[in-house]
């Protein structure tokens, strides 16, 4: 249900810049300072392969646009019950709004420029999340936000993850090199190496996700295994040795019960100084995310969980450092 | 003719204000806070304003007429600057 | 935080539990750097807002006696002035170092009746004189109920338009104060004359003011401001020797060449020389009961400091300073003489790190002074600042929302073009993060050669959320003062000396005429009297004649132009009217002896002696959502047709089916309350309508013709010297009041909801793209052409955490100026703290927040202005 062949794409050999090629955006934030040197703008794409249990991005899993639905703007009028053409909205016995988003999909209802669902709401309490744009149209919507990067901003290309839309990300990443754009990515490392080999050649940095070193619970927390993620790490070490670029960050969630426990970060931290890298960006679970759930229909396994203690944080950063490696916490990073 | 009124802090000599309500006593040479309408104690000392004055004459509530300046004047007036006061 | 630029006093929020249902504390929060300074802060937050009826009562009493009544301005107006102050009752409270104050209370106003007393009378007596002005603007006022407010009567207290408490015994005294002017104050004079040579522009004029098209005129609420000094002579020459230079150039004339403008002169030096020794008096009779306290004083140490004080006063009542505490005392004194003497708001001491810098130098090198002293002495400065107070009536309170705009700057050149940036500012900078007070504001000039360790430091200042400094561009001031000025001779040593006046007005420095400004022009407002024809539609009273045609988009785009042609000269052109009366009655004398070259030139300020002449009109509001209707009429109506111009109005009579904002207390876009449901749709289609601050070419345009188009028609007005006026942006608080004003309008905006603040800051909630699309559309027109423009944005303290965040949140403030912005300023603040704090006031004392151009403690704004911050867009980290 959830992975559309189509729209991922198939493996191919390496492409030039398409500046018509397609990709589907589901967020462009200005100001972002702590992804990457400088001031940036984070662009989001949306579809990833893993299905983390503490996704704080919920929306950029899926690689098709999404209806969200929220209840607090909701008015509750049924003028998107009324105009929907293919009845995907029904009312329950609390006067709650109910989606059959299965029926949207199948009917490719938004992936149109205007939903009627959507037009319909006059409150801003439907919207859609995807929205499909061309590298060129993204490329000169970075154009507009360039000016305030100064000379050391740039663009972090996140998601979702990003190379799950492979062509359009290496052309637009290729677009913004010959533009002399600073590029960076986030990455959940679940990618087929030839496209990480593509996109390479337009990287400065890349902030590599590392969440778990065993692959059972890897798979059972994310839904896929690790053995992808840690091949593909070794060999972005290698080419960091080789070429002295591009600059790699290793971001570790730290989710409370799923990944803090001592043998995990051990293991990380023996395994990254094994590969010579050195930095580490740790990012304490928080729930800022937690009303997008709702409003996609989804459930949040983690709504509960509380964030990491000040102590525990503490434990992990000590654990780490061991292993000579410098562990910036949260948004505090020399960047 | 002096007029003669319940003896408040505000209206004694050791009082500084503050605001409309309160102010500092300096009575002893400290300075403790006192509400301005709060009863005098056996420290009061009238302060120099016109309604302890010998040459002030009410004309209307809190507003009078004064001998030595040979002007319009107000009962709560401090005459500080004043060398005609003279205690009523 | 260890890499933090700031000394170890200063407390740190710790961000250890990342629990996002926490409210998010600013990174930094300072405290005093003394025990004393601590005290007296207490002794501030605990004061009530008092008036005092000294000063009016002297003047007045010489003003009208047999002896001086006949004497020709400005000498009558000196002779009452010397006599008032003269006579006030000195007060200084335990623990003070700096020491002199407007009234005998901490925070004290003076009802200035002599330029305005209606609008105090209607205060005082909470009835509505038929004839004030003030009152339409009044009645729409909301003002903060909290802190140092006395919003109601209490016991012995008489609450003055919801804000000042006054004595009831001295009320009598206030009225009898209030009778003599009637008819005689600056208000009444100038709009008797007004209606006696102004024709039929008289009626429009008043209709504009009835309407709420603009505020009431500023000569019956605060005519003078924005505007820097020039200290040069009192630090120079000291009292005595600014009076022997009176004299020296009476002395130099020829008896036998006595014409009438010599005559003038003549007079003016006697006039100066008469409140030259009344500032005299008044500094010694503080030294005299700094004397008297000290002898009466147990406490050893408070004796010696009472002493100190009355060594201080006497010396620096009649010469010029021996060291940097003298040399602030004297610049504090005068600076206080000025707002005692005029209704003034925008008071500003200009580069004063500049001025005093000299003193400080000399004290710190020879061993004199310590960083600590000198830290607390400016701590002491910024409660002495924050106690002034401005009295007017509620109208004037809900613009200014009881700030007096005394603005610092920092930063910017020399006029050699060295980075002018020096120990004394920064110390300057750390009090306002140790003694984070509202006044006075503090603005960095900001110039590509201040030092980036500087600059950083200023950012720190921004993290505590005191909301200053505010960021100013050099370059474009530059710009716009050689441009307004180069004709009269600015040089550019003088254009590099320039100070930030009032709340960000470029200014010359201490040299130039100022006026406040007639009022605050809602563009909204003109937006309606064209929907209906150039009739009100919340009074009904008919302003302009109809359009003769309104059929297409240029119809209305014309009668849009045509309306505010008419309006703004006739409303502008009565700004130089009025002035005539503020040059007979209430001219200022002690701002004339600061501000160069009048005592050179022997002409006070409304006689021309100022080195530069040129003003600005007064100031649009709303910019932004009149660009948004018209966006909405243009497209939906005009273009689209997706509504008709009648179906629109309807909507908009009908507030969208919702209730106003006045029934419902909610000022703000969110939280409004819905009655029906038939006008949804057309609500929504408003609303979806394309806003300006999405970096979207269809509004933005729109909005650069509407300014632009103000811009050409001020250019064409005359100003009181017959300068082209400039054209000027800014709200204040105003926008709250005028938004109250309005009722629902095409930019789907509801009835009475507050306006958008500042001149380029977006309403709130539409700016949904980002703060670079923000930045990009209010980059879309040239602002150097502009007195100011302004910006307010709203950013989450985690957002710009740690020495990274505080340097990125450095290269967005440099971005923006390098591309051409002018101004830009900061709330940092977690929306959900202002909404506790307006549910919870009493834990929320301390808490200061920007509103447009200044500072002002949340429990003292109204909720107009407090529902529009809250709403503002924050900027905030990605989850």
């Amino acid at each position: 249900m959830k992975r559309l062949a189509s729209v991922v794409g198939s493996h191919q050999d390496r492409l030039p810049l398409q500046s018509e090629a397609k990709g589907l955006v589901f967020d462009v934030l200005s100001f972002a300072v702590h992804d990457g040197p400088g001031c940036r703008t984070l662009v989001f794409l949306k579809g990833c392969p893993l299905e983390c249990r503490w996704c704080s991005n919920p929306e950029g899993q899926r690689p098709y646009p999404e209806l969200m639905h929220s209840n607090t703007r909701c008015e509750r009028c049924h003028k998107c019950l009324q105009a929907c053409p293919f009845c995907a909205i029904s009312v329950d016995e609390e006067g709650s709004l109910s989606i059959s988003r299965d029926i949207c999909l199948r009917n490719g209802c938004l992936q149109q420029t205007s939903v009627p669902c959507v037009q319909a709401c006059n409150t801003g309490a439907m919207t859609v999340v995807g929205t499909c744009m061309t590298v060129g149209q993204l490329l000169d919507r970075m154009e507009r936000e360039r000016k305030f990067w100064r000379r050391s901003g740039g663009v972090t290309l996140s998601g979702g993850e990003p190379m799950y839309q492979p062509q359009f990300a290496v052309a637009f990443l290729e677009g913004c090199h010959q533009r002399y754009i600073h590029t960076a990515i986030e990455t959940c490392g679940h990618v087929a190496w030839e496209y990480y080999e593509q996109a390479l050649a337009h990287l400065d940095w890349v902030f590599y996700d590392l969440k778990l070193m065993d692959a059972e619970k890897h798979r059972q927390y994310t839904g896929l295994s690790n053995n992808l993620i840690l091949a593909n790490l070794e060999r972005l070490a290698e080419e960091q040795q080789a070429r002295g670029t591009p600059r790699v960050i290793v971001r570790i969630p730290l989710i409370p019960g799923y990944n803090d426990a001592t043998d995990n970060i051990q293991q990380i931290g023996a395994f990254l100084a094994e590969l010579g890298l050195n930095e580490v960006n740790m990012l304490p679970f928080h729930r800022l995310g937690a009303s997008k759930y709702e409003r996609l229909g989804m459930v949040c396994e983690c709504q509960d969980l509380l964030p990491p203690t000040t102590d525990s944080l503490k434990d992990v950063q000590r654990e780490l450092e061991r292993h000579a490696l410098k562990v910036y916490t949260g948004s505090r990073t020399p960047f | 003719m002096a007029v003669t009124t319940h003896r408040v802090c505000g209206d004694c000599q050791s009082y500084t204000p503050v605001d409309c309500f309160k102010g500092y006593c300096h009575e002893n040479g400290g300075n403790e806070v006192v509400f301005l309408d709060a009863g005098a104690c056996d420290s009061f000392q009238a302060a120099g304003k016109c309604k302890y004055c010998a040459h002030y004459q009410e004309v209307k509530p809190f507003m009078g007429h004064c001998d030595f300046v040979g002007d319009h004047v107000f009962s709560e007036k401090l005459a500080w600057t004043c060398s005609g006061f003279r205690q009523a | 935080m260890t890499d933090s630029l700031l000394p170890q006093e200063l407390q740190y929020n710790r961000f250890g539990d990342y629990d996002s249902g926490e409210i998010a504390l600013r990174e930094f929060e300072g405290e005093p750097s003394s025990d004393r300074t601590k005290e007296l802060r207490k002794q501030f937050w605990d004061a009530k807002i008092a008036l005092d009826i000294e000063f009016p009562y002297y003047y007045t009493v010489k003003w009208k006696s047999k002896e001086i009544r006949g004497l020709p301005r400005p000498l009558r107006r000196a002779l009452a002035l010397r006599h008032a102050f003269s006579n006030l009752t000195s007060v200084i409270r335990p623990g003070e170092l700096l020491v002199m104050q407007k009234t005998r209370f901490a925070r004290g106003a003076a009802p200035q009746v002599q330029f305005s007393e209606k609008n105090i009378w209607s205060a005082a007596s909470k009835e509505v004189d038929a004839d004030d002005l003030g009152a339409s603007f009044d009645r729409v006022t909301i003002l903060g109920r909290h802190g140092g407010n006395v919003p109601e009567d209490v016991g012995n207290v008489i609450s003055v338009g919801r804000k000042f408490g006054i004595r009831k015994e001295d009320l009598p005294v206030l009225t009898w104060l209030c009778e003599y002017w009637d008819g005689r104050s600056a208000e009444d004079s100038a709009l008797e004359l007004e209606r006696r040579v102004f024709g039929s522009y008289y009626e429009l004029d008043m209709k504009i003011f009835q309407t709420v098209l603009a505020s009431a005129p500023s000569i019956t609420t605060n005519p003078d401001g924005r505007v820097t000094l020039d200290y040069r002579l009192p630090l120079e020459l000291g009292i005595q020797g600014m009076m022997d230079y009176c004299q020296s150039r009476i002395a130099e004339q020829s008896i036998g060449k006595l014409d009438s403008e010599a005559i003038e002169k003549r007079i003016f030096w006697h006039a100066e020389i008469e409140v030259l020794e009344g500032l005299k008096a008044w500094v010694k009779n503080y030294a005299k009961e700094a004397e008297r306290l000290g002898q009466i004083e147990e406490s050893l140490e408070q004796k010696t400091e009472y002493e100190e004080i009355a060594d201080i006063l006497y010396w620096v009542s009649e010469n010029t300073p021996r060291n940097f505490r003298e040399a602030l005392q004297l610049v504090w004194i005068w600076h206080l003489a000025v707002h005692m003497e005029l209704v003034i708001s925008g008071l500003s001491p200009g580069r004063l790190g500049q001025t005093l810098y000299p003193y400080f130098r000399e004290d710190r090198d020879k061993g004199k002074l310590d960083r600590d002293k000198a830290l607390e002495l400016l701590e002491c400065m910024r409660i002495k600042f924050s106690e002034i107070e401005i009295c007017g009536g509620g109208g004037l309170h809900g613009k200014l929302s009881g700030n007096a705009f005394n603005n610092i700057s920092v930063g910017g050149l020399k006029p050699d073009g060295t980075s002018a940036e020096n120990e004394l500012e920064e110390l300057i900078i750390e009090s306002a993060m140790t003694m984070a007070t509202p006044s006075p504001t503090i603005t960095v000039i900001y110039d590509p050669k201040l030092s980036e360790r500087f600059m950083l430091k200023a950012v720190e200042c921004v993290k505590t959320g005191t909301g200053y400094p505010a960021w100013v561009n050099n370059r474009v001031a530059m710009e716009f003062l050689l441009s307004q000025h180069g004709s009269d001779g600015m040089s550019l040593e003088e254009a590099r000396s320039w100070g930030v006046a009032g709340c960000i007005e470029i200014a010359p420095a201490g040299s130039a005429f100022c006026v406040a400004c007639r009022g605050f022009y809602s563009l909204e407002k003109l937006v309606e009297l064209v929907l209906w024809d150039g009739v009100d539609p919340r009074t009904n009273i008919r302003v302009l004649p109809p359009p003769s045609r309104m059929e297409t988009w240029d119809d209305f785009w014309e009668v849009f132009k045509q309306y505010l042609t008419e309006t703004l000269t006739v409303w502008n052109a009565a700004e130089n009217l009025n002035w005539v009366s503020h040059k007979q009655n209430i001219t200022g004398l002690v701002l004339s002896a600061l501000t160069r070259n009048c005592l050179e030139t022997g002409a006070d300020l409304d006689a021309g002696g100022a080195a530069y002449n040129a003003t600005w009109a007064s100031p649009v509001v709303a910019a932004v959502n009149a660009a948004n209707s018209l966006a909405s009429v243009k497209k939906l109506v005009f273009e689209e047709h997706a509504i008709s111009m009648n179906e629109l109005k309807e909507a908009l009579r009908a507030n969208f089916g919702r209730k106003s904002a006045i029934e419902t207390e909610r000022y703000s876009v969110f939280e409004q309350v819905k009655t029906e449901s038939a006008w949804d749709d057309m609500l929504a289609m408003c609303q979806d309508a394309p806003k300006f601050g999405n970096d979207d070419p269809y509004v933005d345009q729109i909005y650069k013709n509407i300014v632009e188009y103000y811009t050409s028609v001020v250019r064409n007005i005359s100003n009181f010297f017959g300068k082209p006026m400039a054209p000027l942006m800014l709200s204040v608080s105003s926008h709250g009041p005028l938004g109250q004003a309005c009722l629902a309008t095409p930019d789907g905006r509801l009835a009475g909801v507050t306006l958008a603040d500042a001149s380029v800051s977006a309403h709130p909630g539409t700016d949904l793209k980002g703060p670079y699309a923000l930045l990009n559309s209010a980059l879309c027109f040239d602002h150097s052409a502009f007195v100011n423009t302004q910006l307010n944005m709203k950013i989450h303290p985690r957002a710009i955490e740690g020495v990274q965040g505080a340097k990125k949140l450095l290269e967005l403030i440099e971005a923006y100026m390098a591309n051409g912005g002018y101004h830009i300023q900061f709330n940092i603040v977690d929306s959900r703290m202002l909404k506790d704090a307006q549910d919870h006031p009493e834990h929320y004392r301390n808490l200061l927040v920007r509103v447009a151009g200044f500072t002002e403690y949340w429990v003292e704004i109204g909720k107009p202005i407090q529902d529009e911050i809250i709403a503002r867009t924050e900027y905030e980290k990605a989850g």
